[in-house]
């Protein structure tokens, strides 16, 4: 036995545990399970952690009105840090997502079977990808209206700001020579950016928004546009 | 809403860095999590050193402040922090004098309720005070114990005192004790673990163990939790993620508990 042992024998010690409600039935007893005894403090919100339901994919879904500002957590401010420092990309064995094959990049992130995947897993793996890849904060998939077909982190008021700015890239594109499904690019408080890509795809057009550290370069922009196309594609066609 | 206490009877065995960093794993999760720091000395305050000075914990307590105006918001909209706040050193002791009673931890308890799914208490060391106040209003306490010589003799001393409070009709429940600054390579510190998994129950020690890890150091020094040092998360922080699971599981929060059974591996 250790020199330093500190519990006490073994009989006061389940005597103590039991007296300190660890187990339930005496010295010695088997432990029950934690979540019998757990008093609950205050009230108990009925929604439990949060789980965002992606929206069906069908076009036409019902689009609820929805104001800025609504969710209770408005930014993304830097409490926790501002940016973290840039870290010099591995330059070791494994490429880069620039330098990988689209087949490569494809097969990474969906797994070798894309096509009998539903439309929810691809999306699931999608955002999963995305967040890893590009190392944002949030992430979401989301139509015109900002309707979100999954989200993970993203504040509502986020989503209400991809209509407008839907709507701003098809008026740019009327002006200068640019695609009315581009991407663009807002500069958010605490050193953050928005960055949303359109893709026009099977299901119509969609919005990738990304919160990052930094926007993300031209080619990132157009692997991401091009899977986008591939999580929506119709099944048997991708 | 359930409220989380962390506590220990040594100073210095990682309270924050596991508050802190369980805190920002649950909300990772999808949890809505509020980490409060109710030490006067400020622990969750003096590791997130780029949190603006602001009334903090101490102006809720001090001057009624709705909460909503002394929460600091982060990066992750699920995860909210409240720090102690500017506090005159001479007022620290007024201060810890209001917070044992347990009043203003039910007060903050009762308005974070609405709002968040867990309520972190990260404590100040020692079972005195303001942590039996913090610990009157926790559903369950999570201990950190670290992984050196005499380590064990902090875990009596809290089974003591969980059995003082149940006494007294608290009905918190032991969450758990997570080894930290464990380092495989050194036998005392692998002997406290050993003794830990041989004499506890299973269900009150973590399965996750913390390392004796640099970055740690690091994290706090640059006031981030371990998952913020980079944009790719050193594998520790998995660790936290894994450590944030298993108390989702002990106290109830796990998001779907009938178990659906194995998935199939292949489409
Ligand atoms: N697993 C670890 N590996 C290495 N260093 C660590 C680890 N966990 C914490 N530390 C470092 O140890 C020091 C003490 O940790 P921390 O402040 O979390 O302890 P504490 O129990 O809150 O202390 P106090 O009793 O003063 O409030 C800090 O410098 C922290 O960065
Ligand atoms: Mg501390």
């Amino acid at each position: 036995m250790a020199p330093y042992r500190s519990l006490p024998d073994a009989e006061t010690l389940s005597r103590l545990l039991y007296r300190a409600g660890v187990t339930s039935n005496g010295p010695a007893g088997p432990f029950a399970a934690p979540s019998d005894r757990i008093s609950i403090l205050a009230a108990e919100p009925s929604d439990g952690p949060r789980a965002r339901a992606a929206s069906p994919v069908s076009a036409g879904a019902p689009i609820a009105p929805r104001a800025f500002g609504e969710t209770e957590h408005g930014d993304f401010s830097d409490v926790i840090a501002s940016a973290p420092p840039e870290e010099p990309a591995d330059s070791g064995s494994l490429p880069t997502i620039a330098e990988m094959s689209e087949a490569d990049l494809q097969a990474s992130i969906f797994g070798p079977h894309l096509e009998s995947m539903p439309t929810e897993e691809r999306l699931g793996a999608f955002v999963q990808w995305l967040m890893g890849g590009t190392g944002a904060f949030a992430a979401f998939v989301a139509d015109t209206e900002g309707l979100p077909l999954t989200n993970r982190n993203a504040p509502e008021s986020y989503l209400a700001a991809i209509g407008p700015l839907g709507r701003a890239q098809e008026t740019i594109a009327r002006f200068v020579p640019s695609p009315e499904a581009g991407s663009s690019t807002v500069e958010l408080d605490h050193q953050n950016v928005l960055q949303v890509i359109w893709s026009d795809t099977a299901a119509g057009r969609l919005a990738v928004g990304l919160v990052l550290g930094g926007a993300l370069d031209q080619t990132m922009v157009r692997r991401i546009r091009k899977i986008t196309q591939l999580s929506m594609s119709i099944r048997g066609e991708a | 809403m359930k409220v989380i206490g962390v506590v220990s009877q040594k100073g210095g065995v990682g309270k924050t860095t596991v508050a802190l960093n369980l805190a920002y794993a649950l909300a990772r999760r999808g949890q809505r999590v509020l980490l409060a720091d109710t030490d006067p000395q400020g622990g969750v305050g003096l590791s997130l050193q780029r949190l603006q000075p602001g009334p903090g914990f101490a102006g809720y307590v001090a001057r009624k402040l709705p909460l909503e105006s002394v929460v600091v918001k982060t990066r992750l909209p699920e995860f909210d922090v409240l720090p102690m706040g500017n506090i005159a050193i001479q007022d620290t002791h007024a201060l810890a004098a209001r917070l044992v009673d347990g009043a203003e931890l039910r007060r903050l308890v009762s308005d974070a309720g609405p709002r968040y799914g867990i309520l972190v208490l990260d404590t100040p060391s020692g079972f005195t005070g303001v942590t039996l106040g913090a610990m009157r209003v926790s559903t369950a306490v999570v201990s950190p114990l670290q992984a050196e010589p005499l380590a064990m003799r902090s875990a009596s001393q809290l089974l003591e005192v969980l059995a003082a409070l149940r006494a007294e009709g608290a009905t918190l429940t032991l969450g758990g004790f997570l080894l930290t600054m464990l380092d495989l390579h050194n036998a005392d510190s692998l002997g406290v673990a050993m003794e830990a998994w041989s004499d506890l129950p299973n269900a009150v020690v973590f399965q996750t163990t913390i390392p004796r890890d640099p970055l740690f150091l690091r994290a706090s020094g640059a006031g981030v939790p371990v998952g913020l040092l980079s944009h790719q998360p050193p594998p520790v922080a998995a660790l936290f993620e894994q450590a944030a699971m298993e108390l989702e599981a002990r106290i109830g929060l796990a998001k779907d508990e009938k178990d659906d059974g194995p998935i199939p591996l292949f489409a």
